[in-house]
């Protein structure tokens, strides 16, 4: 996520909304943007899938789970219960509480093809393998 | 379908809030946004009321492609009766408010009455009730956001407020929305500001659905591939609307000292280009682009001002970025005023969004201030001892900042060019039609452009007709009627869809109709679409009428009918309106006088 | 022969303003072809402060220190 080249435009977070929801509705998207000073600066923010992943650890149920693959934290909605304190243990605020569900919701990469990449229109999003960003990781999890 | 099928009714003399449903034949009708608000406000007042009286009905109005995944999908207008010109006024503003409205439930909002002591609405999903604003009157629009956000702490909630210049009544305030989007022009902000309305508040969890999702999301995302490809677009993501300045200037049609010239020897200290160049010490005006909800273009500019400059350098709280120069701002602040100095129109264009003033309006009227003061009609004692002289940046900013906060000569700026001028006994030196100021376009250069500023329902405005191609390729006036007429149709139609008129480069007709099609229920095809279009503007038309406007009004001031250019490639010219109007006239439907006739209004179903 | 080059708007991405060599006798329209603008994003040409219609740009002939100015459409904001 380069904050550089956000615009705000919150394409992102009407394409999750939909994915998820199929409804239009950012009140319900996994991705957030945040905009400071004026419009000066707009950061997407998601679940970065990180290795510590405190909202599994806390979670009484087993109801958070890896994906090998993908290396994503999934919420298995058969066995959460609500109880919230996945989302009281991550430190970052990406995983939410869905009132009208009951359960919580976070991003899950959608399967491997984020549609929030999809839809960004300036790259501002972007999904790859850690080699070529740039990025170190100590997970063996590869995009 | 993209509806939400219910609209909000505030009414602030018995404080009652109703949802009703959505009237969906006049959705389908009328389209949505402009076209739905204009029918809602023909349905809901008599255009003879007073628009400052409790009897004026103000209205919020999204369209159906509002908040959905279409790129642009952010827009709404405020419609109201106009305070500056007594016809119709339709605001289109961008931002997030517009489609956050449309989350939370409602299509539209109608606000009627005034309350007793001042308010706000606040609306969160199906909770909807009215605050005292007292705490917030009087206060800035930067300040009210930040404080409502606190109250209900809710920092997801959108405002669309006022400052004080609409609280007091400046008959160009404006409605703003996300600290620097607007619903600017014809003073909507001062009809607010009658009603006692201090801001709307909203936040919405509903979401929005369409017809057909995979049809929708496949002809959407084809739409803004085309916009990601078209390269006048992209011009605009890199430079902003300001990137129009050189244009005009060598064209030779840029407005200059209230419109005395149409070429301005600084404009290249105030354009596109300047706002990109970087200084000695390492400053630069642009900061970055920004976007309003859902739109891939990006135009918006966020800007700062040199932290030496005389406006901010002892002043901390403006030393930060904000909405920086669109072509109109920097138009109004630079040529049309003289002025070549950026940081001071930087900060003018700040005072406009912190107080809720259309920049627009505010430049003409200074500028008419300054021919006034130059000719020794108006003197420093007046204005608190500034000298009103074209190119006077300390003029610019002070004068800004006293007619947002309503002091001192601020009082008389506050009035518009028209009644200013008026009151000094020099009428012809208002550069308005219909009492609104023109844009910065001059109808000299460009004739087409003049004969739409003349026939415009809410007055001298540019965004309603389009023309700009024929009249660069033909300097006169024959032929432009049918492009005129023909472009302030279709405009209609983009202003009621609830996308931005900015993706008009890229997208045609058939572009607006697959995208509306895939969007609602019905078949939506660029025929009914037109249709639709030539509907709304006779509507308006009729509202104007009843208000009491007549032909006499579609007109240009005497400046543009008998001073000819004195430069550029529409040098020796004056406008042409005799040549055009008449062939307007005709082609509209309406008779000699200008009047929609019985046949048209049948053909339209409007009687 | 030797042309001074104006552009405006967003056509800077094409062409900066400077003095630029064309080859002799060249046309209005294969001056913006060797000067790298696309047409379709042109709105006005101008020579000598003179408008240059559309129709004959392919016709009207350059000189030796014309000045040409290239303006993008106009869109409107």
């Amino acid at each position: 996520m380069e904050p550089d080249k956000c615009t705000g435009c919150l394409q992102c977070e009407i394409a999750c909304s939909f994915e998820h929801e199929g409804v239009f509705n950012p009140a319900r998207s996994r991705i957030r943007v945040f905009e400071f000073q004026h419009g000066r600066l707009a950061v997407p923010y998601t679940c970065t899938q990180c290795e510590a992943a405190w909202c599994q650890k806390v979670c009484p149920t087993g109801a958070i789970v890896l994906d090998d693959q993908l290396g994503a934290k999934l919420v298995r909605t058969e066995a959460c219960v609500g109880c919230k304190a996945c989302a009281i243990a991550c430190p970052y605020g990406t995983i939410e509480y869905n009132p009208l569900s009951g359960k919580v919701d976070k991003c899950d990469l959608c399967g491997g093809d984020p549609q929030c990449v999809t839809a960004c229109p300036t790259g501002a999003i972007a999904y790859m393998e850690t080699s070529l960003s740039g990025t170190t990781v100590n997970t063996t999890a590869e995009a | 379908m993209s509806w939400q099928r219910q609209i909000l009714r505030v009414n602030l003399t018995d404080s009652t809030i109703r949802a009703e449903p959505l009237n969906m034949q006049w959705a389908s009708d009328y389209i949505g946004e402009r076209g739905l608000g204009t029918k809602y406000l023909w349905e809901n007042m008599d255009p003879k009321a007073e628009p400052l009286g409790p009897d004026n009905v103000l209205i919020f109005a999204t369209g159906p492609l509002t908040g959905t995944s279409a790129s642009t999908s952010g827009r709404y207008a405020v419609l109201t009766k106009s305070p500056l010109t007594g016809a119709i006024a339709c605001s289109n503003s961008g931002g997030k408010f517009g489609a956050e409205l449309k989350y939370a439930g409602y299509d539209l909002l109608l606000v009627e009455g005034r309350a007793e002591e001042p308010v706000y609405l606040r609306i969160e999903d199906g909770d909807v009730s009215l605050h005292p604003a007292k705490k917030i009157w009087g206060k800035t629009v930067w300040e009210t956001e930040e404080w409502i956000r606190q109250e209900h702490n809710n920092p997801m909630l959108k405002v669309a407020t006022i400052g004080i210049a609409g609280e007091r009544g400046v008959r160009y305030a404006a409605v703003v929305n996300d600290l620097h989007r607007a619903a600017g022009r014809s003073g909507v902000g001062a009809v607010m500001g009658s009603k006692n309305l201090k801001a709307v508040a909203a936040r919405g969890t509903c979401g929005v659905s369409v017809d057909d999702p995979k049809r929708f999301m496949e002809v959407t995302s084809r739409m803004k591939d085309m916009l990601a490809g078209d390269r006048g677009t992209r011009g605009l993501t890199k430079y902003g609307t300001n990137a129009m300045m050189d244009t005009m200037q060598e064209f030779g049609g840029l407005p200059t000292r209230n419109f005395k010239e149409v070429q301005f020897e600084g404009y290249d200290k105030v354009d596109a280009r300047a706002m990109l160049a970087i200084g000695a010490d390492g400053h630069r005006n642009l900061v970055t682009n920004t976007a309003c909800f859902g739109c891939t273009i990006a135009c918006g500019r966020i800007s700062h001002i040199h932290k030496d400059h005389f406006t901010i350098v002892n002043r901390k709280e403006y030393w930060h970025a904000s909405g920086g120069l669109e072509y109109e701002t920097a138009y109004a602040f630079g040529p049309v005023v003289g002025i070549d100095d950026i940081d001071a129109c930087t900060f003018a264009g700040y005072l406009m969004n912190e107080h809720g003033i259309d920049p627009i309006s505010f430049g003409v009227t200074l500028a008419a201030a300054m021919e006034l003061f130059e000719m020794g009609v108006i003197s420093t004692e007046e204005t608190d001892g500034i000298e009103l002289k074209f190119g006077n940046a300390q003029a610019l900013t002070v004068m800004a900042e006293k007619t947002g906060k309503q002091e001192g000569f601020g009082e008389v700026l506050g009035l518009g060019s028209r009644r200013m001028c008026e009151k000094y006994g020099y009428p012809e030196l208002s550069m308005t039609v219909k009492g609104q100021e023109f844009a910065g376009y001059d109808s000299r250069a460009l004739q087409g452009m003049g004969l739409g500023y003349a026939t415009g329902n809410r007055g001298a405005c540019h965004l309603k007709h389009d023309t700009f191609e024929v009249d660069m390729e033909d300097q006169t006036g024959s032929g432009k009627a049918e492009p005129c007429k023909a472009s302030q149709d279709w405009q209609a139609v983009v202003d009621s869809s609830g996308l931005c008129m900015f993706t008009m480069g890229a997208w045609g007709p058939e572009e607006f109709a697959e995208q509306l099609d895939a969007d609602s229920e019905g078949d939506w095809t660029v025929d009914r679409m037109t249709e639709s279009g030539e509907r709304i503007w006779n509507l308006e038309r009729m509202f104007n009428m009843a208000a009491g406007l007549t032909s006499a009004d579609d007109t240009l001031p005497q400046r543009l009918l008998k001073d000819p250019a004195p430069s550029g490639t529409a040098k020796g010219r004056v406008n042409e309106l005799d040549l055009m109007l008449p062939e307007y006239y005709r082609l509209r439907g309406w008779t000699d006088d200008g009047q929609p006739t019985t046949e048209t209004l049948k053909r339209l179903g409007l009687g | 022969m030797r042309l001074q080059v104006k552009v405006t708007g967003h056509l800077v991405d094409y062409f900066a303003d400077s003095e630029t060599l064309l080859p002799d006798g060249a046309t209005v329209e294969e001056a913006l072809s060797g000067l790298g603008i696309p047409t379709d994003q042109v709105g006005l040409v101008s020579v000598n402060g003179v408008a240059v219609n559309k129709s004959v740009r392919g016709s009207r002939l350059l000189s030796d220190g014309d000045s040409l100015t290239v303006m993008a459409p106009l869109t409107g904001g």
